[in-house]
């Protein structure tokens, strides 16, 4: 995924060569550097990609989505700022939300003609977060989410992996709104501080 | 702060609110440290979770987006705007009243525009002083193009384009209220079928706008059509309004 770490060691001037940072390089390609946005590219575009491709599933429209979402990140680079927290996290966040918007306005396509068709089956959600979880490469991730309660595991599994509203999660889950907001963050706060994730 | 919308932070952070309640819980946000505090924390979390499903796009992607980038504008910071302003002013007159020729013809659209203008990159844009913003940011992009025109039918249209950032803003006066279970919908044409860009509605005064996102592409006009609620994938109504844009 990530450039590997390389260390030369032994010289006087010893020169440790860090992993590029996305803020750090965010922050050069809001000066227009080329270069940086290429090195941006090799840090996240698989963290993004595959991020696009679960929530949209089909790899045509996901390269678009991928597509969409690093030439935003080059628009708006000057945007970023380390207040807003790191710059992988600015990358993932806009591109969840381009993935969801996506799905989206696909979705209320599809719901017009269910409605004129009336709705038979119902979605399979146990399966598709059973994927999910299995394909999970992050042992850490994974391990963490099996820390949450099976109704938070779901609903922040649902929510993120698969774009739906909280609204759509309480549907599915046939479990009050209310319930599902504060699993939804009861669930993120458990995970946050299972990974340690900076306060 | 009441502890409904606290709970909100989970929701926002997976992007799991519907796009009403996201622009109500983003005003909250800013005046919430604590909550804006925690949203900061917990998509970082959530970002650990994407990070999680990481793919290797197909090779080509990264040569096609090198390549789009050289097409692509990038925007100021978000303060720079003023900045310029005052650069502006530094420089003299002659800039100064150039820029003010261009923008004063639509100032009196623009304001009253403001109140309903419809955006898309709610990333950007949440309030109306950032979508104040955005319509002069448009109007300041090297290559900014104004058109105006009217229908038959008494419609009028101001069309701002910028092809360097691949966006349209169109500006619509006397725009009669969509008919019943209707709605305004914005397509752009000339570049294979008709892509929507989003929906429209006019207010009390018949005022309605839309700025899209970058990736107008090749389109060569902008249409509106009147299609049932929630708009269509593709034109089936009545063009009320076409206009072409300016290359």
């Amino acid at each position: 995924m990530a450039e590997r770490v390389r260390r030369i060691a032994g010289e006087a001037d010893t020169v440790t060569q860090a992993p590029p940072d996305a803020g750090a390089l965010l922050q050069q390609v809001a000066r227009g550097d080329e270069k940086a946005f290429e090195r941006l590219y090799d840090l996240v575009a698989a963290p993004v990609f595959g991020l696009v491709r679960r929530i949209v599933r089909d790899p045509a429209q996901s390269e678009e989505v991928t597509q969409e979402v690093m030439l935003e990140l080059w628009r708006t680079a000057a945007r970023y700022s380390t207040e807003r927290g790191s710059g992988m996290t600015w990358a993932m966040t806009l591109a969840h939300r381009r993935a969801v918007d996506r799905v989206r306005s696909a979705q209320s396509a599809t719901d017009r003609e269910d409605k004129a068709h009336r709705r038979e089956t119902t979605r399979p959600f146990d399966e598709v977060a059973e994927q999910v979880s299995i394909r999970l490469e992050h042992e850490q991730v994974r391990r963490c989410l099996t820390s949450l309660t099976d109704l938070q595991r779901e609903s922040v599994e649902l929510a993120y992996y698969r774009g739906l509203t909280y609204r759509e999660v309480s549907d599915l889950l046939d479990t009050p709104l209310g319930t599902i907001k504060t699993r939804l963050r009861d669930g993120l706060i458990r995970m946050r501080d299972c990974l340690g994730v900076a306060r | 702060m009441t502890a409904d919308i606290h709970a909100l932070t989970g929701a926002y952070a997976l992007d799991a609110i519907p796009e009403f309640e996201r622009a109500e819980f983003e005003r909250h946000l800013a005046e919430c440290e604590s909550c804006a505090q925690e949203v900061r924390e917990l998509q970082a979390t959530a970002t650990r979770l994407g990070e999680a499903a990481s793919d290797q796009p197909p090779a080509e992607l990264k040569s096609q987006v090198l390549a789009r980038i050289a097409e692509v504008r990038q925007l100021p910071p978000v303060d720079d705007l003023t900045a310029r302003r005052e650069r502006r002013s530094a420089a003299g007159a002659p800039l100064v009243t150039k820029f003010l020729g261009v923008a004063a013809a639509l100032l009196l659209v623009v304001s009253v525009s403001l109140g309903v203008l419809l955006v898309r990159n709610t990333n950007d844009l949440d309030s109306t002083q950032q979508q104040a913003a955005a319509v002069s940011d448009l109007l300041s992009a090297g290559d900014a193009r104004v058109v105006s025109g009217s229908t038959t039918t008494g419609l009028n249209g101001t069309v701002v384009v910028s092809r360097e950032r691949g966006q349209v803003m169109l500006l619509a006066g006397n725009v009669p209220s969509a008919p019943d279970g209707k709605t305004y919908q914005v397509w752009l044409m000339g570049d294979g079928a008709p892509r929507p860009i989003g929906l429209m509605a006019p207010n009390p005064s018949g005022h309605a706008s839309l700025l899209t996102t970058p990736g107008i592409g090749a389109a060569q006009d902008i249409g509106v059509t009147v299609e049932p609620a929630g708009g269509s994938p593709a034109p089936t109504g009545d063009l009320v309004m076409q206009m072409t844009l300016p290359v």
